[in-house]
């Protein structure tokens, strides 16, 4: 009831407004971010993020809801919002590299990047290894040396399955340290914030986890630590001391690009409200800080930008998946 | 029983029942065991496999889609009291159908083919290690993103060392109560066969502290019916011996009383010779002496076969050669032939060529063709025929001496019949030609080489005397 009616108000309003269209869109009623993993995650800090950035920016009057749908570390809400909730235009949902690499895979079901309407990416995290405070390993490359000696005694944590991006870093190391990426142990989880709370009650040995969440649980006071992030050189601040994995030896970079999608049916102008809403909250003196408490970097991209960057990953994560046999078609 | 250093100790009884009894009651146990193992290995699984449906249960309340999503609470602070109880490793495995969502150990091996509501156990192998695995399978209601009959499926698995330690362990225990039960029916075997034996080491007392002359009967009362005929036996044995002693006892009765009367004779005749004056008459005196010394160096040579005989029996074979049958008869025929001359009876020998051998004695089977054609040519009428023959065939060598005399009595017949020994001649109505050693010593002569003495009347009057010898004299039997 709520959405026919709403529908039928922009296209009414819609010629109104037609002299000052780009800020014409009225903000949505009851904006909503949908994280698709359970809470603590990737997805939750960007979701949290545009929360704190669009508040900060005085865009939105109500604060955004932040939900969260797990199930295939996006594939449930991506098939949701290509299916069900295909023209809701206060809902954007959370997407992250990962979600690329799945949706290159076709691990998302029959649906692919042009599915949904890109609007903004709001920064850069890298892939890390996090393992508990007390862990034996000191550096990556004596968890290598671990893994080498006993694979199947070393238990690998991973924000999604076999496939996933938390996987891939994994695999990409071990094809790097000279190990069968197939005979290592790998327990899935919807998202880094469960395998956070796994390792932390010793039921996996590492995480490959993103330095936004696993520095965020640890500034939480989690005892974990980071043993090395997949970044070309070393983060800044207090992520200064956590050494690259090129420096120990695996020439691997994982850059995780975060930001959101609206459903494929969202109006033009819902949609370029959204673009602006970012670009204008993005531009706030405020959003550097914001992303430094996240441990993230900036990459802000709206709109056709946004849109050839995510064809282009998709297109390399295809190739890159082929490497490792996982497209399944 | 003997106790004595014997060349080869027997087994002990105990040992013996031990060897049959207990072989094979360990391959009973053994198949029992392996009977009762797969038994064992379906109540383990069924046990072990119960706490892995409750598990199930636990993480089927544990899954939410109220967000729309598909969340699953962690499982693993029910895993912690769930392996309190088992000592492996649970592994777990959320998943969609359509291969969407994934959660929990990735590398699980794919599960059978499922039916929705059903839970499925099976074994796997996870990372070199086996597993047991349940699975379960069940509709999602809603379904995620409005797809279309989409089913969950939960899999629980679990290493199997706890369910293999408990069936160890329940096997090990199973074996040591059977080697325990083993142990004891051979302990109770050697108990019990000694305390059987205890009635047998008295009788063996009983025997030992006997007089030597002591021949009576042992009373088999009181023994284990087992042994009763062993006692028989030996009752029996000393029975002979005794028969035997007596038997000896009155040979030499006999033979005294054989050559007392030739010598009274002779001393009767020197007597008379002393009176004489006329030579003429001392002559004839003398003739008679050398007559009655004849008859008693005769007599004493008989006497001496007989106990040859008798002894024989208690020697080796090493006496025993090939003896050939057509020299042995022309050797007794030459013997015989000047008192059958003085009779004008007509010896005949009726023997293939090639009378072949027979294994025996020689010196013994000679005195005994001897005796019978001495006994042939004393009965035979004046003018009469004996012949003597040798048969073969494939299991005996037959001699017999055939004359037609008057033949024997039917009682010495019955006597011979029933397997009777001839006894010597108590009493002697004359002083005849015969000894009547004779046939006596050629029975105790078939004794000793395993043959046998047959006598037949003959119808038109005659008797028929044969030696029926074995072919393969195996040895000498004991007399």
């Amino acid at each position: 009831m709520f959405r026919i009616t709403k529908g039928r108000a922009t296209a009414l309003a819609a010629p109104l407004f037609v002299l000052s269209a780009t800020l014409a869109s009225a903000a949505p009623d009851r904006p909503e971010c949908i994280a698709p993993a359970q809470p603590g995650g990737g997805f939750d800090i960007t979701c949290k993020l545009a929360q704190a950035a669009l508040t900060d920016a005085a865009v939105l009057d109500a604060p955004l809801r932040v939900s969260y749908m797990p199930g295939g570390i996006g594939a449930v809400a991506y098939s949701t919002i290509v299916g069900q909730r295909t023209d809701e235009p206060g809902t954007i949902v959370a997407f992250s590299a990962g979600s690329l690499l799945n949706l290159a895979q076709g691990k998302f079901g029959a649906h692919d990047e042009t599915d949904v309407r890109w609007v903004a990416s709001i920064g850069t995290d890298y892939g890390a290894v996090v393992v508990p405070a007390d862990s034996e390993w000191e550096s990556l490359s004596a968890m290598m040396e671990g893994i080498k000696a006993d694979a199947g005694s070393v238990i690998l944590g991973a924000g999604g399955t076999i496939g996933s991006q938390d996987w891939m870093k994994a695999a990409m190391t071990a094809r790097a340290a000279g190990i069968d990426h197939k005979s290592m142990r790998f327990v899935a989880f919807e998202g880094g914030g469960d395998c956070a709370t796994a390792l932390q009650g010793g039921h996996v040995d590492a995480c490959m986890n993103d330095v936004g969440d696993s520095q965020a649980a640890i500034d939480g006071g989690a005892p974990l630590k980071l043993l090395a992030v997949f970044a070309p050189e070393r983060l800044p601040g207090k992520l200064a001391e956590v050494p690259t994995a090129a420096e120990q030896g695996f020439d691997i970079e994982w850059p995780i690009v975060r930001g959101f999608y609206v459903g494929p049916e969202v109006s033009d102008a819902d949609y370029q409200w959204w673009v602006e809403a970012f670009e204008t909250a993005m531009a706030a003196p405020g959003y550097g800080a914001l992303l430094e408490s996240r441990s993230l970097l900036p990459l802000p991209m709206t709109g056709d930008e946004l849109n050839s960057f995510v064809t282009e990953a998709v297109a390399k994560y295809r190739t890159l998946a082929a490497e490792f046999e996982l497209v399944q078609q | 029983m003997t106790r004595a250093a014997a060349p080869a100790p027997g087994r002990p009884l105990w040992r013996t029942l031990a060897l049959w009894m207990l072989p094979i009651l360990l391959f009973l146990m053994v198949a029992s065991l392996m009977l009762s193992m797969k038994t064992l290995r379906e109540v383990a699984d069924s046990a072990y496999d119960r706490s892995l449906r409750g598990a199930i249960r636990a993480i089927d309340l544990r899954i939410s889609t109220e967000s729309g999503g598909l969340g699953v609470e962690l499982p693993y602070p029910l895993f912690e009291s769930f392996q309190a109880t088992a000592e492996g490793e649970v592994l777990f495995r959320v998943s969609t159908d359509d291969g969407l969502v994934q959660i929990g150990d990735a590398l699980l091996p794919a599960p059978p083919p499922l039916t929705v509501g059903q839970v499925v156990f099976y074994d796997a192998i996870y990372f070199n290690r086996p597993i047991r695995v349940g699975a379960y399978m069940r509709p999602l209601d809603p379904p995620l993103y409005g797809a279309v009959g989409q089913n969950l499926i939960i899999e629980i698995a679990e290493t199997t060392e706890s369910r293999e330690a408990f069936l160890r362990t329940v096997i090990s225990r199973t074996m040591l109560r059977d080697l325990a039960a083993l142990l004891a029916a051979a302990l109770l075997l050697a108990v019990g066969v000694h305390a059987g034996l205890r009635p047998l080491r008295a009788l063996r007392d009983r025997l030992d502290l006997r007089a030597s002359d002591d021949l009576r009967q042992m009373d088999p009362a009181g023994l284990p019916r087992e042994v009763q005929p062993l006692v028989r036996s030996v009752n029996r044995l000393v029975d002979r011996h005794r028969i035997q002693g007596e038997a000896q006892r009155r040979y030499i009765e006999d033979a005294s009383h054989q050559l007392k009367t030739p010598l009274a004779v002779l001393r009767a005749q020197i007597d008379r010779g002393l009176q004489l004056n006329d030579p003429e008459a001392l002559h004839g005196v003398l003739r008679a002496m050398r007559e009655i010394t004849d008859r008693s160096s005769h007599l004493t040579s008989q006497l001496l076969a007989l106990a040859l005989a008798r002894n024989s029996a208690l020697w080796s074979g090493s006496a025993a050669e090939e003896v050939d049958l057509s020299a042995l008869l022309d050797g007794v025929v030459r013997l015989h032939l000047p008192s059958a001359r003085k009779r004008r009876i007509v010896l005949e020998v009726d023997a293939p060529a090639d009378a072949g051998a027979v294994h025996a004695t020689e010196a013994l089977l000679f005195e005994a063709v001897s005796n019978l054609l001495q006994n042939a040519i004393t009965a035979s009428p004046a003018g009469g025929v004996i012949v003597m023959s040798v048969q073969n065939d494939a299991e005996q060598t037959v001699i017999a001496v055939r004359d037609e005399g008057p033949g024997v009595s039917d009682d010495l017949l019955r006597r011979l019949d029933q397997g009777l020994r001839f006894n010597l001649p108590r009493t002697r109505p004359s002083w005849s030609a015969s000894t009547g050693l004779g046939l006596a010593i050629v029975q105790e002569i078939m004794a000793t080489m395993g043959g046998r003495l047959v006598l037949a009347n003959r119808a038109p009057g005659g008797l028929l005397a044969s030696l029926h010898l074995p072919k393969k004299h195996a040895g000498l039997k004991a007399g």
